[in-house]
């Protein structure tokens, strides 16, 4: 059942190019984002002694550390799409979310942990806003949220008085100066280990990877995979066992590995989409996701619950817009109430690169990933390139950009078309 | 040699991503005749006919139109060439007027430009008229019931003037009489010199209305004869490839315990208008029984099972028991878990969520066990749907494809497969077999004496009064909301049961 019907196969000899093709269009996003690393190669600006900077690590572990919110938005903002819904208020959300935890911190002296759930808690209450708007009193995701936006950017410059959050601001502050400052502040944009072992231990990860990818799609691999452990309740335990072990021990060498590179806003970019990928593809509310935004009707009528998994959706875009805007106060150093406006349109944008139709009911996180990258390297592609030894202007910048959502968006319409 | 017909279709052959769907397929129609295409489901008749309309290119083949050689790229080039398409699924844009869609892409201008409204609506009403279904054409198409809708699509199509029109299973949503007006609007066609191509799964129809007929199997060419010279077990043979005993098969089961007690049930219609679309509806439908609701367009039977589902909420009125136990049902998630199952009646919309796979959609209603709680784990999914896919034979490339890349037919397998996954002891059926051919529909209906066995009951509609009759222990009738007669099996005839339908 799994397999095509005899007859299905091409003929041999051409038959591995052309498979070599289809496997390039069916992974559009991950092959666009080699292509834009190649391009950042050849053109991505050189190091002082003439290596392309891309070719060194620091520009990857920029890359993502520079991303961190737009990425952490792109999480939420991909269930909520996935849901044929939109979420423009996100940005806002990060900016309200950002001076609470700056007046928390920095005036009321609350300790971190706290301080960052009250944040977080504060995205989430408004998304949960948005949902209850959204699947209760039936308004259009668009106009909720366009509401939302407007609103939570005023709460943030009201309880602001219109002014940045910085250590001394009132009399009644608790931090005094910039030294006082919690140890997150520091924290979350420095590397995460002072010293660790090597970066080779990632080709362990890399192992794992290979022989993931060897058993699940090579004829060999299956059938040795068949003949170890067959198809008894007995073998598949412990073939299950022995993946999601194999797949722990590769996310925690991944990790050691590049503890003492990656920030933790970085690690927490990575791991809400990862966290978010394997919630929509393992749980019943991510299959719900996909069927409400396919066909909310019939999806009803399936018995799925269809108001409570839009309100959680919406939650947890609310909640990552928390958590994106305590990093962002983390690397401003302060609560400013204007942070985040257009970043909506990042987020959007990585969702859509990435490939998920803004209809709802088709695409995946794991894309977004993908999507979320493609933006992050074009980004440090754009403002590495120099010509006649001027860098761009933001105006060329936003140009260029601008196109590149249009190729890729062209990209993944063509295969749809295809289709 | 024959005169030269209007269509000639050669050697057509396509596949997608490597399954063959079409393999040297021909077809010829004459001037002025009504050419019925006949198969089961995934044969690769609206394949064939998305080809001709050009919604599909082909990998190879000729199509001749009036002895020139054509190539459609878009369906728009068809459309010059004067062939209409009727597609299988109806596709219209529902907020749209009625006289809007039936003009799409060809709107009447003005002298200065501007869209000529006035002609618009006069042209669609007379249409529509001439249909027999007058209705108000600046209404949205979403405001009327899948049968109007399907008849302003045949008014789309006839709009065009084309001098080939194909028709997609155009009864498949029609009751008998509106399936009626459409044949006498078909011969009038072909007394016009206009050529029809003809699918539909209703042997009753093949025979009533074509001159020729062209059979298909599993995307090849299987023949074409004159319609008198082919009896139906010929016929059917041709198109499953073996002799089917029985179309109905029935095997009458003991009628055991109360599964469904149903007393004065009200349903206010959708509109806000107050009126009742089910009107103190009372019913008892016990283990092992098949109870047949029959009724025209607006009697309210479609209704009445969405009401038993939870589809729209609490009721107005009434009291349902199941077993003896008194429920209020007010979503369709606590119908599931009380054991019914709705198959409703237009898969397109309501069915299936077609961006999904076949194995998604099969599985929609019972992920609650297809992993430990609040999961879905893929080998558990396989393993809860694969049962039901073998048994309905759901031709399919792989349970991954969309389930919109399946034939219509097997789309409505899906379904079904869904629905029994949930093991559900009332079963609701709103014309299951619609879009589902002969071979396949004997296998439904075995299905159907199988589940009544196992002591499920089942309420069922079909448009199909032979189906009705061959089905039904007891058949229950309505007109505009209310019960007018309840029929033993052994007094239940097409004629009682059209006059109890047709006045109060
Ligand atoms: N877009 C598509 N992508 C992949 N496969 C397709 C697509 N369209 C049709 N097929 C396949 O082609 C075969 C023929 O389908 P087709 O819709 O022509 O059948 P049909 O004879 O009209 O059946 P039915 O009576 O059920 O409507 C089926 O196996 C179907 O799965
Ligand atoms: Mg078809």
């Amino acid at each position: 059942m799994d397999e095509l019907r005899p007859g299905t196969e091409g003929p041999g000899s051409s038959s591995l190019a052309r498979r070599a093709l289809a496997l390039a269009g069916e992974y559009r996003g991950p092959v666009a984002l080699v292509v834009v690393l190649v391009v950042g190669i050849l053109i991505g600006g050189r190091t002082p002694d003439g290596r392309p900077v891309f070719l060194t690590g620091s520009t990857h572990v920029s890359v993502f550390f520079e991303y961190a919110e737009y990425g952490i938005l792109a999480a939420g903002m991909t269930l909520v799409i996935l849901t044929g819904g939109i979420d423009l208020s996100v940005g806002s959300v990060l900016g309200l979310s950002s001076v609470i935890f700056a007046i928390l911190t920095l005036g009321c002296g609350w300790s971190s942990q706290w301080a960052a759930l009250a944040a977080a808690g504060v995205g989430a209450v408004c998304g949960l806003i948005n949902g209850i708007l959204i699947s209760r009193l039936r308004f259009q995701p668009f106009v909720a949220t366009l509401a939302m936006m407007v609103v939570a950017r005023g709460l943030a410059k009201q309880v602001t008085g219109h002014r940045k959050i910085a250590p001394a601001l009132d009399p009644w502050y608790h931090v005094r100066s910039l030294s006082e400052m919690p140890p997150i502040y520091k924290g979350m944009m420095s590397p995460l280990a002072k010293h660790g072992i090597a970066v080779t231990v990632l080709v362990v990860p890399a192992l794992i990877i290979v022989a993931a990818a060897f058993f699940r799609y090579t004829v060999t691999g299956r059938a040795l995979d068949a003949r170890l452990f067959g198809s008894s309740p007995a073998g598949r335990t412990a073939r299950a066992t022995l993946s999601i072990g194999a797949w722990a021990i590769a996310l925690g060498l991944t990790v050691w590995g590049l503890a003492p590179y990656l920030q933790p806003a970085s690690f927490l970019f990575v791991s809400s989409l990862l966290l978010m990928a394997l919630v929509v593809k393992v749980t019943r509310f991510g299959r719900h996701l996909y069927a409400i935004g396919g066909n909310e009707e019939a999806a009803r009528l399936s018995g799925v619950p269809v108001a409570r998994s839009k309100v959680l959706a919406y939650v947890l875009c609310g909640l990552f817009s928390g958590l994106a805007g305590i990093v962002t106060t983390c690397r401003l150093q302060l609560g400013n109430p204007e942070a985040g406006a257009t970043y909506e349109l990042d987020a959007i944008a990585a969702v859509v690169i990435g490939g998920t139709s803004l209809m709802g009911g088709r695409g995946s996180v794991a894309l977004t990933l993908v999507g979320a990258l493609i933006m992050g390297y074009a980004n440090k592609i754009l403002s590495n390139i120099q010509i006649h030894g001027q860098f761009l202007q933001d105006g060329a910048k936003l140009l260029a950009k601008g196109m590149i959502i249009v190729l890729a968006v062209l990209v993944q319409e063509a295969r749809r078309r295809r289709a | 040699m024959a005169e030269e017909p209007l269509l000639r279709m050669e050697g057509i052959c396509k596949s997608f991503h490597g399954v063959h769907a079409l393999r040297g397929v021909r077809l010829d129609v004459r001037r002025g005749e009504v050419h019925s295409l006949v198969g089961e489901n995934g044969a690769g008749k609206s394949t064939l006919m998305r080809i001709l309309g050009g919604a599909v290119t082909l990998d190879e083949g000729t199509i001749t139109l009036r002895g020139r050689g054509q190539v459609f790229r878009a369906p728009k080039d068809a459309e010059a060439a004067g062939v209409a398409m009727i597609h299988q699924e109806l596709s219209l844009v529902p907020p749209m007027s009625v006289a809007e869609n039936v003009f799409l892409g060809r709107e009447p201008r003005t002298r200065l430009g501007f869209v000529d409204y006035a002609a618009m609506r006069e042209h669609s009403e007379a249409l529509l008229a001439e249909l027999g279904t007058p209705c108000d054409v600046t209404r949205p198409a979403e405001a009327y019931s899948i049968a109007t809708q399907q008849m302003v699509e045949v008014a789309k199509a006839l709009g065009r003037e084309a001098d080939l029109i194909v028709m997609d299973e155009p009864t498949s949503a029609l009751a008998e009489a509106e399936a009626e007006r459409l044949f006498e609007v078909i011969r009038r066609l072909r007394g016009r010199g206009v050529s029809v191509v003809y699918i539909s799964h209703k042997m009753e129809e093949i025979y009533a209305i074509s001159d020729r007929v062209t059979v298909l199997r599993d995307g090849e060419w299987i023949g074409t004869a004159p319609v008198g010279e082919l009896p139906q077990e010929r016929l059917i043979e041709w198109m499953v490839g073996r002799k089917i005993e029985q179309l109905f098969p029935k095997h009458a089961a003991e009628p055991g315990a109360e599964l469904l007690r149903v007393d004065g049930l009200c349903v206010d219609t959708a509109d806000g208008s107050g009126r009742r679309a089910v009107d103190g509806a009372s019913l008892t439908l016990r283990a092992g029984e098949i109870v047949g609701l029959a009724g025209l367009r607006g009697s309210g039977c479609s209704e009445l099972l969405g009401a038993l589902f939870g589809r729209y909420g609490r009721v107005a009125a009434g009291s349902v028991a199941i077993r003896g136990r008194p429920v209020s049902i007010t979503r369709p998630a606590e119908a599931i878990a009380n054991g019914i199952a709705l198959l409703t009646n237009d898969r397109k919309t309501t069915g299936l969520v077609l961006s999904m796979s076949v194995l998604h959609n099969a599985t929609l209603a019972s992920l609650s066990r297809a992993g430990p709680p609040g999961c879905v784990l893929r080998d558990r999914e396989l393993a809860l749907a694969q049962p039901f896919m073998d048994m309905l034979s759901v031709r399919t490339a792989s349970v991954d494809a969309e389930v919109s890349a399946l034939s219509g037919g097997n789309q409505q397998k899906v379904a079904l497969a869904k629905w029994l996954m949930t093991e559900p002891s009332v079963l609701l059926l709103d014309e299951p077999t619609r879009g589902i051919d002969v071979g396949a529909k004997a296998e439904i209906y075995e299905l159907m004496n199988t589940l009544v066995a196992q002591g499920k009951g089942i309420l069922l509609i079909t448009s199909e009064l032979p189906e009705l009759l061959a089905m039904s222990d007891r058949i229950l009738v309505m007109h505009r909301g209310r019960m007018t007669a309840e029929l033993n099996r052994d007094e239940a005839t097409q004629e009682r049961i059209m006059a109890a339908a047709m006045e109060a």
